[in-house]
């Protein structure tokens, strides 16, 4: 018996040495190598699949767009040297010459054309062809020129084209099959695709032709740790240099590091308890504004920022952070003031305050749960008893979809990766939008949120959005808390700038001299 | 024995329809995968387009016809979210899970039944107490605290080990230790009672009798007899292994089909859920089945008997 134990026990070590040696020419890893952690895995390596955060994050090191965008979100060159609107439905853009694919191909209009159609085609099944949706047509002027026609008159067109639109490789994808980039991802961008093992690593490396010139850091490994406090331990152990999106409660483990840096970046998400206003009879307390502004005069910002985010990220006066375009720093957020938040409850006639719930989540966004508590506990206090529910984020926003929220609040929170300020009333506050709480809503906001998607030029889109904050204060569809945490724990000797669009664009970083 | 063999395929099919059809309908009240596979950005009409391209539009009963069919195909279909073929995500995550999993069950059998043999043979001394004790902090101890404590000591402190990762040896000693410690508790359990029972039978009083040693009656006679109930515990902690160790796999950033699993779940990406279940289900009667067989090699009794079976 004994010896057939042993025998089972070898056969487990002698199969697990097999199958472990395959594995170890993979870890090799000179000194050089920047090594990030990520929650999450790549989904594919077509960036025509998916728009998942962490996909884009890392594909956007590999592919380009027509427009870039820097660190504070301003346009500038891709693989468009310039563009212009021809006339207001019609922009055309002059293409960089002599830009060569990974595998050696030419980029030409004939590229741009053809992934945009690729994109655009139903059959794709893109989930972010609806944000695009107002393109008609791409179409060929010479090599180096494309004109994209829109549907109507479209300023924003190059703000939207700064993230999404990834340019891939037309002789690629016809001769290896439509599955080809999924699996192995080739563009133009600076680095080049090296091998990818699902749910543990994506390895790339510099490409020296890039024609932004030569990426200062050569290899980068982007690793998937999904358990938040091991990635932190990575960091600790010097076996990763960059963990992006840090958890509020692990923020002070990287600050007391000496090895350690805590870098953070402007934000493009805001959080939210939107009040349930799908057909609210008059005579409840969520019908008057003066009692929706009042739960925001009660909601003490810095407290939980400090308390709960670790003093990561800033309160926002409305719907938008001021990386946003046309978001007006000048409206200040509504004060902490319980004395007001009672005074304007006693006016709308709710002296002794009312029964209120919000439906929260735990883990679906940094720090969710304790922020809806600490919400909860704060209008508790000016006397409007407040239940939490915290329900799976699935189930809660098919009730959401459905309009059948059964809370008088949605803890939530609304980003917008194109940086622009009127597209998070869209999404939220726009009464036919399919999120909107806002139901049958205001009129007169609903109709500015229209002209902000047809204004003709950005100039009239600020002058919009500054009406809509205004109008947002006055009628406070929900109370607004803060912008999200953005903060990345890192080596010290790295030097990156977290993005506000959370591409971890590593042509950007670089190590500092020792 | 070949009867035997294709009543328990027989039986062990209808196991699958059953666990199919149950992961099936249970998928499919509890969400609605459109609203998840986009995010709040998305318009309604990103939705109904992704609906309509995985035909999840169509009514249950006819969904749940054109998945048996191709179930029965050998295809379990494409990802939702990865839009790769479901066996080419499976396959690419067994090799780790394998990996993991007879890693764990070594530890499991040498660190369980060397403790429960301790306890045994020096039953109510100290070495047992403290075998016993160790048994009940690996039962009790959450994984997910049990691996943060080695990440901290072994990882970060001391720097032996590799905090997380998949790769070489290195990196399999925390996430085995911990996965296989558990198993080794009950492990070690259960061959100290299995054991004192054999340990009390009356050959081998006649063994000590007819003056063997005392290590040839404890390994050729008493643990080969008690070793039985032992083998079943083995085989299906192995079969849970191998389903997938979902909070290990988490913590060590080890990229096993535990992962795959809970991705595909939340994010209700339906197919994987459903191949991952087929596999899972599929590799748990293999090793019981496996397990049977192994009965026979260890006891003749079994093996003499099997024919008639």
């Amino acid at each position: 018996m004994r010896g057939r134990i042993w025998k089972i026990v070898a056969l487990c070590v002698g199969v697990t040495l097999v199958l472990t040696a395959g594995s170890r020419l993979t870890q090799a890893q000179t000194p050089r190598t920047l090594v990030v952690a990520q929650g999450v895995d790549i989904v594919t390596g077509d960036p025509a699949k998916s728009t998942a955060l962490g996909t884009i994050a890392v594909l956007a090191n590999i592919y380009d767009t027509l427009i870039h965008r820097d660190a504070n979100l301003r346009l500038k060159p891709g693989l468009a040297l310039s563009w212009r609107a021809v006339d207001p439905t019609t922009w055309e853009f002059k293409l960089r010459r002599g830009v060569t694919f990974h595998n050696g191909e030419h980029f030409n209009a004939e590229a741009v054309k053809f992934s945009f159609d690729r994109m655009l085609d139903p059959a794709t099944n893109w989930p972010g062809a609806g944000s695009l949706r107002l393109i008609k047509s791409v179409s060929i002027v010479d090599d180096s020129t494309v004109r994209i026609t829109v549907a109507q008159p479209w300023p924003l067109l190059p703000r939207f084209l700064g993230y999404y639109g990834m340019i891939v490789p037309p002789g690629y994808l016809r001769q290896g099959g439509p599955e080809a980039l999924i699996r192995r991802p080739v563009g133009t961008g600076p680095y080049r695709f090296v091998n990818w093992i699902k749910d543990d690593r994506v390895e790339l490396e510099a490409n020296p032709a890039y024609w932004g010139g030569r990426p200062k850091i050569d290899r980068v490994v982007f690793r998937v740790v999904p358990t938040d406090a091991p990635r932190v331990a990575e960091l600790l152990a010097g076996s990763v240099h960059l963990a992006p999106l840090l958890p509020p409660e692990l923020i002070s483990a990287v600050r007391t590091s000496s090895k350690l840096t805590l870098s953070v970046g402007k934000s493009l998400s805001v959080f939210f308890v939107i009040y349930n206003l799908v057909n609210v009879p008059k005579d409840k307390p969520l019908a008057d504004p003066r009692v929706r502004q009042a739960l925001n005069y009660a909601i003490d910002r810095q407290a939980i920022l400090h308390s709960v985010m670790r003093n990561v990220g800033a309160p926002v006066s409305t719907f938008c952070t001021e990386v946003m375009e046309g978001c007006d720093s000048s409206i200040p957020p509504f004060s902490y003031d319980p004395d007001k938040a009672r005074a304007l409850l006693r006016e709308a006639g709710y002296p002794n305050g009312f029964d209120f719930s919000i439906s929260g989540t735990n883990g679906s966004y940094p720090g969710d749960r304790d922020i809806v508590l600490a919400v909860a506990d704060q209008l508790n206090r000016v006397g409007v008893r407040t239940k939490v529910d915290i329900t799976e984020i699935g189930v809660q926003l098919q009730a959401v979809l459905a309009r059948q929220l059964p809370q008088d609040g949605w803890f939530t929170r609304f980003t917008d990766f194109f940086g622009i300020s009127t597209i998070i009333p869209l999404r939220a506050f726009y009464s036919p939008g399919e999120w909107s709480q806002w139901r049958p809503g205001y009129a007169a906001f609903n109709e500015l949120v229209e002209a902000a998607q047809a204004a003709a030029d950005e100039a009239r889109l600020r002058d919009i959005s500054k009406r809509l904050q205004a109008m947002y204060k006055e009628q406070a569809p929900a109370i607004t808390l803060f912008g999200a945490p953005n903060a990345s724990g890192m080596s010290a000797d790295l030097e990156y700038t977290p993005r506000p669009d959370l591409q971890v664009y590593v042509f950007d970083a670089s190590w500092k001299r020792r | 024995m070949s009867r035997y063999l294709i009543h328990r395929l027989a039986l062990s099919s209808v196991a699958m329809l059953g666990v199919i059809t149950i992961v099936f309908i249970l998928l499919h009240v509890s969400g609605d995968p459109a609203s998840l596979l986009v995010t709040q950005n998305a318009t309604v009409e990103d939705m109904e387009r992704i609906r309509q391209a995985y035909g999840l539009d169509r009514p249950l009963s006819v969904q749940y016809a054109r998945f048996i069919g191709r179930v029965v195909r050998g295809d379990l279909g494409y990802s939702y979210r990865q839009g790769l073929p479901v066996t080419e995500l499976i396959f690419d995550r067994i090799g780790a899970t394998f990996k993991l999993a007879l890693a764990s069950l070594a530890v499991a059998i040498v660190l369980g039944v060397a403790l429960g043999m301790a306890a045994a043979v020096r039953r109510g001394s100290v070495v047992d107490t403290m075998a016993m004790t160790a048994a009940l902090l690996g039962t009790s101890m959450p994984s997910f605290w049990f691996g943060l404590l080695l990440i901290i000591v072994f990882g970060v402190k001391l720097g032996w080990l590799p905090v997380s990762g998949y790769g070489g040896l290195e990196n399999l000693v925390m996430p085995a230790l911990v996965l296989g410690g558990f198993y080794a508790a009950q492990v070690s359990r259960l061959t100290r009672t299995s054991l004192l029972e054999v340990l009390a039978q009356d050959y081998i009083r006649t063994g000590q009798a007819k003056g063997l040693r005392p290590r040839t009656v404890l390994f050729r006679h008493a643990l080969r007899n008690a070793a039985l109930p032992v083998l079943t515990v083995l085989g299906l902690s192995f079969g849970q292994m191998l389903g997938g160790a979902i909070v290990v796999e988490s913590i060590f950033a080890w990229p096993g089909m535990g992962r795959l699993a809970v991705q595909a779940v939340l994010g209700r990406d339906f197919p994987i859920v459903q191949g991952v279940t087929i596999v899972g289900a599929a590799v748990f009667l293999a090793v019981n089945l496996t397990v049977d067989l192994i009965y026979g090699w260890v006891d003749p009794r079994l093996r003499s008997a099997a024919p008639g079976t």
